[in-house]
């Protein structure tokens, strides 16, 4: 298993680049997050869309961007709060591309004794189309 | 006037199963979303669901309303501000602010139709616990 960081509110700055996190987009992958959200469009889940081929649900880049800091988390006693994000979506998802997910810190600040930091995140596919660009805003557990 | 269609309600109750699911899916191991006694402690009346199951619910509407576009060009911006409790339904709501001619549209395709700016919001059984905006193409 490849090693990563854990990161803390005192181990991140402005301006710094987090582990960057690859998904790799499976028919499985796309049918469970369908089961697990009860969006079954056949646009993702069926044999074709406008798109031709199904594509995934532009939203499981929420995934994506949630993996960025969740697997430092480790499943402790928080992970960690959504607080706002941000979405792009720039072109379908293709089911069976690899997406790789790189994210840079572009605040961090502590608020009514919350530490906070935001990041900015793009997810580009193993042909070098960007499919999203995100903008997190993540409570770090306390 | 030109597409008078109406932003849709989409309302779906989280189960547990769902909620395991969706954690299988993102890794997010936190009990807060699985253990009734983990989410008591931290003050809510049992386990919640992951918050972007409520941001999905709200994509989902998106995508019955714009089309193919939502999924090639569409922006969500969100805000979560309360918890949706693991076994409520949460409901996707809509309402149009704003429309202007369409610059472009997504990934290259010609554009056409209207650029639509949508106030969105989720609420559950303890009232609104998302809010946002969402913007999109629709095509004429």
């Amino acid at each position: 298993m490849t090693a990563y960081t854990i990161y803390t509110y005192d181990n991140v700055e402005v301006g710094q680049a987090l582990d960057p996190v690859e998904h790799h987009v499976t028919a499985e992958l796309v049918r469970d997050y369908a089961e697990a959200t009860g969006d079954r469009s056949s646009w993702h889940t069926g044999a074709e869309s406008p798109f031709g081929e199904a594509v995934a649900h532009p939203a499981l880049v929420t995934v994506f961007t949630t993996a960025v800091l969740e697997r430092s988390a480790k499943g402790g006693p928080s992970g960690g709060i959504h607080a706002k994000q941000e979405y792009e979506f720039l072109a379908p998802i293709r089911i069976g591309s690899t997406l790789t997910t790189r994210s840079t810190v572009t605040e961090k600040f502590i608020r009514k004794g919350r530490k906070t930091i935001v990041f900015r995140s793009e997810s580009v596919d193993e042909r070098g189309v960007t499919v999203a660009r995100c903008l997190v805003t993540n409570i770090l557990p306390q | 006037m030109p597409n008078p269609r109406a932003f849709p309600t989409v309302s779906r109750e989280i189960t547990r199963e769902m909620v395991a699911l969706y954690g299988k899916v993102n890794g997010d191991r936190n009990l807060i979303h699985y253990d009734d006694a983990v989410a008591q402690a931290a003050g809510f009346p049992r386990a919640i669901a992951h918050g972007a199951m409520t941001a999905a619910v709200i994509s989902e509407a998106c995508r019955e309303f714009f089309g193919p576009a939502w999924i090639d060009g569409g922006r969500l911006n969100v805000k979560f501000i309360g918890p949706l409790l693991v076994g409520d339904t949460v409901s996707a709501h809509g309402e149009v602010t704003a429309r202007e001619p369409a610059r472009s549209a997504g990934s290259g395709q010609a554009p056409n139709g209207e650029r639509v700016t949508v106030n969105v919001w989720c609420e559950s059984a303890g009232g609104k616990i998302l809010v946002g905006e969402a913007i999109g193409v629709l095509r004429e």
